[in-house]
């Protein structure tokens, strides 16, 4: 299961890592025996808490009342329940949603996902928190300008998995690279080649600082210090992109990081760096465990 | 009058009936505890029978909660 892979890194964190579920207390159980799962799983059968917590999903109900005949319908239900057909089997699950508490409860982050199958990975919640994780295999870049640290959240992706690129970038002496913002010159940003399998979201930039730069007298957002950049992406889960892909043992992304840096007294022209990433295929446990009558 | 309150009391039930007939559109932004609450509280078993609570889950240096749709299916 995708979360007991990752358990670890969270444990070593500090953090307790907890499910809620509808199933019934004997599901959960069979599930934990079947997969070795070793946090904390809860049942919330007859899904009174996830009511309460206000994430039940009405669209089974929908599902089950209105049928799926309706176009619109139709696309609601497989965006929110499944791809299959209504069944009496999905009333009462909850939205699939991650929390983040603080040591008090209090919720520090919390992610969605847009569509059913999609599953923000423990190490990708874990980037943007600034764990450290293990070790990953990195691309590593030197510029005249900056030292560039490349790699991916994860080593292996599941379809409909939400994932990171990380980009560590280290401005050398005297040395600023432009920001969002800095409307003139060329901000640096990812240009991911396309790919009909992954669906980029907005990248996810550090707080800039304003440098006062004296050759062209102004005042522009740049980064000075190290900064780090987040790259989400979404692995798409739709059972087309399991079949067009069945067989296949890895994925490879290409792009380029595009930027423009320059020093207190001169600068360089816009530049590109070349980069991918190559990251293993798995599957996704949606099995039910086997019962002993089975 | 009274026949009138009645007739208004009547269209507005049918309204209220089909509006909640009728399914929404999701919002999750609006779904779940927000940044900076606290959760509700609640009282359930884990796979071994133990009993947790919204106060006990709590770990060392924080908290991960996964809501899943099913872990049967």
């Amino acid at each position: 299961m995708e979360l007991q892979r990752d358990v670890e890194a969270l444990r070593e964190a500090g953090i307790n890592l907890v499910t809620i579920s509808y199933d019934s207390q004997e599901a959960i159980k069979r599930f934990s025996d079947a997969f070795g799962i070793s946090f904390t799983m809860l049942s919330d059968e007859g899904s009174i808490v996830i009511e309460r917590f206000n994430l039940l999903n009405p669209v089974p109900q929908w599902g089950m009342e209105f049928g799926v005949d309706d176009p619109e319908m139709a696309e609601t239900f497989r965006t929110y329940v499944s791809v299959t057909r209504p069944n009496e089997l999905f009333v009462g699950i909850s939205f699939p949603g991650t929390f983040i508490l603080d040591t008090s409860g209090i919720v520090q982050e919390r992610h969605f996902e847009d569509f059913y199958i999609e599953r923000n990975t423990i190490a990708s919640v874990l980037l943007r928190r600034g764990e450290d994780l293990d070790p990953i295999e990195a691309m590593q870049v030197t510029t005249p300008q900056f030292n560039l640290t490349t790699y991916t959240s994860n080593t292996a992706l599941a379809f409909g998995n939400r994932f990171a690129l990380m980009f560590d970038i280290e401005p050398l002496e005297d040395m600023h690279v432009y920001a969002p913002g800095a409307d003139d010159y060329q901000v640096v940003s990812l240009n991911l080649d396309p790919n009909p399998y992954i669906q980029e979201m907005a990248m996810d930039y550090q707080e800039a600082v304003d440098y006062y730069f004296e050759p062209f007298d102004e005042t522009i957002p740049v980064y000075l210090q190290p900064f780090s950049l987040i790259q989400e992406l979404v692995f798409d889960g739709d059972p087309s992109t399991q079949q067009a892909l069945r067989g296949q043992e890895s994925i490879t992304l290409t792009g380029s990081l595009e930027y423009q840096a320059c020093s207190s007294t001169f600068c360089y022209p816009p530049a590109s760096i070349p980069l991918f990433w190559t990251m293993e295929l798995r599957d996704l446990v949606f099995r039910r465990p086997m019962t002993e009558e089975q | 009058m009274k026949a009138t309150t009645t007739f208004l009391l009547a269209i507005g039930f049918l309204l209220s009936f089909s509006l909640f007939a009728q399914p929404e559109t999701i919002d999750l932004s609006t779904r779940g505890p927000q940044v900076g609450e606290t959760l509700p509280e609640f009282s359930l078993p884990d796979q071994n029978g133990d009993l947790w609570t919204q106060e006990s889950i709590l770990g060392e240096n924080g908290t991960m909660l996964v809501f899943l749709r099913s872990a049967d299916w």
